[in-house]
């Protein structure tokens, strides 16, 4: 019974000769090519969503207090760090504050120096101090307000709340990521317009061998069985192979992006879960495969006679 | 005519292909369950196209077929299978499947019916061995004359012991002793009470096999056996005679 059964699982398709079919040998491939292109869509979509969420946890709850400074001279470094104590003072222990640390120079230097070059390190340049706020959770602070009682006492002085930009930056990257899945969802359907073709194909040139079925009493399910076994074994061969391209190029790409990840971009290196997603591509495809060629020939069996 | 034990049934049945002439027209008879029937008529004369609407590969143009008392015309789709199943075709052209083999061919109409694939092997190999083809269970049809190709052609149509057996020349391409076999054969089948209709030229086997006769003459069918009362199968005397 179970031998049967296994027969009628994946080894029909013996009736019909549906593995000589040219067009059904290139399906391997277009599945194949698919999934490679449908893996590197959904990796891309992962890893913007990481991004975007990264950006989001590290900023969320952050001010930076911006004090540049006013007066040339000698004694221009004293009034600036005398402005920094001051906006400090008044920071600390507000309601909502949590921490308030200020920038090391060094450190605002590395952060520019991508964007000015080593000279940043040298003094070359006059410096704004920089003061990291980290606010309470739920805090609910009045960014605006805070941001104009500083102004009036240390003039020259700004807030950033990270919130134009990030929301910027968040609405460019769902877009990039809602592209990929859109990429993603076209390659899924070029897939199954592709097993829908070859599908007919296989119908119309099996035609005398169907009726042949028809007659001897076979039920449109015996005749669709044989294609959607067909089908699922030359998608999953595909997309097995695929899949195994996409994961030798994502991994390529992570060992390149590693020794140049800078800033606010991540590395290229995807989590246990997002592989185990991407691994999941292939079977959905031969899923998909399966039904359209299954869909395609009940369908296309219940027009005739 | 008791049409409850009518295994086939023609009511003015007229029959065309697309927009052609009638192949034959007003066509009516009855085969009651247990006949044995040959098919004759000229070149032409649509014997291929008779069997074609009996085996259900064509729906008629006008009229009313009964299959095993039902009207095929109301039969729906998905019963249409199980109805098939009860009809073995023999035809004219073999229709074997090329990359199968004479095993395979034989044993499709038990694989769609979801025979067991162990008894279904043992089966097919002890008919195979009766119709003389016992060294070429495992070959493909490429490799078999026409001949033995014919008998796997009516090995296949006979296995699923089918309660009506249509045969389009079915000994088209064998010599005598092999035709003579087959017939037998039939003769077996439809003794244990499978309704057989054969279309076919052979004189030899007409005069020989002294079944009655469906006779198709001027787009009509007349059946020899219902004008003369003649049993459903050969006399006694006859069916003595026979091997002799």
């Amino acid at each position: 019974m179970k031998g049967s059964r296994f027969r009628k699982l994946f080894l029909a398709g013996r009736d019909l000769p549906l593995g000589r079919d040219a067009s059904s040998r290139f399906l391997v491939w277009i599945i194949g090519f698919m999934v490679i292109l449908g893996s590197l869509s959904l990796a891309s979509a992962m890893l913007l969503s990481d991004v975007g969420q990264g950006w989001r946890d590290e900023l969320a709850g952050k001010l930076t207090v911006q004090i540049m400074p006013e007066a040339d001279g000698e004694d221009a470094a004293t009034t600036l760090d005398l402005r920094v104590r001051m906006a400090e003072q008044f920071l600390v222990g507000r309601p909502g504050i949590a921490r308030v640390e200020t920038l090391a120079d060094s450190r605002i230097a590395m952060l520019l120096e991508p964007w000015l070059g080593p000279q940043s390190r040298e003094d070359a340049l006059p410096m704004p101090k920089l003061i990291d706020v980290q606010l309470e959770p739920g805090s609910g602070i009045d960014i605006p307000d805070l941001t104009r009682r500083l102004a009036e006492l240390i003039p020259g002085s700004a807030i950033d709340d990270h919130g134009v930009w990030l929301t910027r930056l968040l609405t460019l990257t769902g877009a990039v990521e809602t592209t990929a899945l859109s990429i993603l969802g076209l390659i899924l359907l070029a897939a199954t317009a592709t097993v829908v073709f070859t599908t007919r194909a296989g119908l119309a040139i099996h035609d005398k061998e169907i009726e042949l079925l028809h007659l001897v009493g076979a039920e449109d399910h015996y005749i669709a069985h044989q294609f959607q076994a067909h089908a699922l074994t030359l998608s999953f061969k595909g997309g097995i192979a695929g899949s195994l391209v996409a994961a030798v190029a994502l991994t390529a790409l992570g060992f390149i992006g590693q020794g140049s990840a800078i800033g606010m971009i991540p590395p290229i290196t995807l989590s246990v879960s997002q592989w185990l997603v991407l691994a999941l591509l292939p079977l959905a495809t031969s899923l998909i495969a399966t039904l359209t060629a299954r869909l395609t020939v009940m369908r296309s069996l219940a027009r005739m006679s | 005519m008791d049409r409850k034990k009518d295994v086939v049934r023609f009511q003015n049945v007229g029959m065309r292909y697309g927009l052609g002439p009638e192949v034959f027209h007003d066509m009516s008879f009855g085969v009651k369950a247990g006949s044995f029937r040959f098919l004759v008529g000229p070149s032409g004369a649509g014997k291929s196209t008779l069997l074609k609407l009996m085996y259900l590969a064509h729906r008629p143009s006008r009229g009313l077929i009964h299959m095993f008392g039902h009207d095929t015309a109301t039969v729906a789709r998905k019963d249409m299978p199980a109805m098939r199943r009860r009809i073995g075709v023999v035809f004219q052209d073999f229709r074997l499947i090329d990359h199968l083999s004479a095993l395979d061919n034989v044993a499709l109409p038990l694989r769609v019916a979801g025979a067991n694939e162990e008894q279904l092997s043992d089966h097919v190999a002890e008919l195979l061995r009766w119709v003389g083809l016992e060294n070429e269970i495992h070959s493909l049809p490429s490799r078999l004359s026409g001949g033995q190709q014919q008998r796997v052609a009516i090995a296949r149509a006979v296995i699923g012991r089918p309660d009506l057996l249509l045969a389009d020349e079915p000994t088209g391409n064998v010599d005598n002793t092999i035709a003579m076999r087959i017939l037998y054969l039939l003769e077996e089948l439809n003794k244990i009470g499978t309704t057989v209709i054969i279309a076919t030229h052979n004189e030899a086997l007409i005069s020989r096999f002294k079944f009655p006769q469906l006779r198709i003459e001027d787009g009509r069918v007349i059946d020899t056996g219902a004008e003369t009362g003649a049993p459903a199968s050969r006399t006694t005397n006859e069916a003595a005679g026979r091997g002799s």
